[in-house]
């Protein structure tokens, strides 16, 4: 699956981890995210998040 | 396209170069000036980059040269001496040289500074500050160094995350706050305490109600002659727009630079945006309010939108480890 990075902090989301803090499932694909998911580390919305290509 | 269609952008923080990419990337030419030469780095990660080694990497988000290659012109290490309004101009100047760039709008992105009471500028040899990667920089080996005790002056958002940050790299923290609670801008009163509480269950020493009076070598100046000792102090009191190039270009400005909806000064020609701007008496200094200034700008010198800047209704949440914290 396709992991994804903020580009206002450089935080990764793999969706193999998900992200449990916010209560996203590990396996999670970054477009299933709800709409109001947000950065963990600074905040920002979905749409700030580009195709991480590392 | 003419020279006198160009957008000239001074600042390279979130604001600067957040929108100098975003125009780049829809082929508006765009030429940013800034006085970091570092890069473009993300500043909300300048408060937990003690705890985690690999942040301080993590943090730089582009450098010049990938700048340039979206397409924005940068000028590093160059600062604006001045602005002519009549001519369109910017008078810049670098180490090695100076020169005169025109432009046809030009966005101040200038950011903030920490804020420094007055009475303590005089003693800054005796504490530090976190404002840029430039401070991390000069940060980090102190904090390696600091084998006793940190003191934190300033119980907001970024002296808790900062106190939170170094309380998990193992550091003693003690924060010292002028009021009786943390946070007390962001924070509901209920808030405040289970944050107290929770930072007291770290091991974190926080001293509410307790004003500062003034700095020694080593040391906090408390009230009633007391002082406190520490290896390291460093001041987090809150943030100072950068209005001078404004002022001193005879726009209008108060706390910030004032703004209208259209994010324009009294110069029809100049914008300001992120934390030196300010709109309607308010200054929207954090992430996503800025994102969205961003935005709003690049539709509106790429001719997408007639409509003013509104601001939304923002969550934010601090990073205090082991709590979650939002509002």
């Amino acid at each position: 699956m396709q992991k994804y990075i903020c580009i206002v902090c450089n935080h990764i989301y793999d969706p193999a981890l998900g992200d449990p803090d916010s209560g996203i499932a590990p396996g999670t694909p970054f477009d299933q995210l709800p709409d109001d998911w947000s950065c963990p580390d600074c905040g920002v919305t979905k749409e700030d998040f580009e195709l991480y290509a590392g | 396209m003419q020279p006198e269609s160009k957008i000239v952008i001074i600042g390279s923080g979130m604001a600067g170069s957040g929108l100098a990419l975003e125009l780049a990337s829809r082929q508006i030419p765009v030429t940013l000036i800034t006085a970091e030469t570092a890069g473009y780095y993300s500043r909300p990660l300048l408060s937990h980059a003690f705890s985690d080694h690999t942040t301080r990497d993590r943090m730089m988000l582009k450098s010049w040269k990938d700048m340039e290659t979206s397409g924005v012109s940068v000028m590093t290490g160059t600062r604006v001496v001045s602005i002519n309004r009549e001519k369109k101009s910017v008078l810049w100047e670098s180490n090695s040289s100076s020169g005169e760039l025109s432009y046809s709008h030009l966005v101040l992105a200038t950011g903030s500074d920490a804020l420094i009471p007055g009475p303590w500028k005089a003693q800054k040899a005796h504490f530090s500050i976190l404002n840029s990667f430039y401070d991390l920089e000069n940060l980090l080996p102190k904090v390696a160094e600091a084998q006793n005790s940190i003191a934190i002056v300033g119980g907001g958002l970024i002296g808790c995350e900062v106190a939170s940050d170094l309380n998990k790299a193992g550091k003693k923290v003690t924060l010292f706050h002028g009021v009786d609670r943390l946070m007390e801008r962001q924070l509901s009163e209920s808030q405040s305490a289970e944050l107290l509480t929770h930072f007291q269950n770290l091991g974190i020493d926080v001293r509410l109600n307790t004003m500062v009076q003034g700095f020694e070598p080593g040391k906090v100046l408390l009230p009633e002659g007391n002082s406190f000792s520490a290896d390291l102090i460093l001041v987090a009191v809150g943030f100072l727009p950068r209005t001078e190039l404004a002022k001193q270009a005879g726009l209008e400005t108060g706390r910030g630079i004032k703004v209208s909806g259209f994010l324009k000064t009294s110069d029809d020609s100049i914008f300001a945006i992120g934390d030196s701007a300010e709109i309607n008496g308010q200054i929207y200094a954090f992430v996503l309010p800025i994102r969205s200034q961003v935005k709003w700008l690049t539709d509106y010198l790429s001719g997408k939108t007639a409509d003013p800047w509104v601001p939304g209704v923002y969550p934010a949440k601090a990073k205090i480890h082991g709590l979650q914290l939002k509002w």
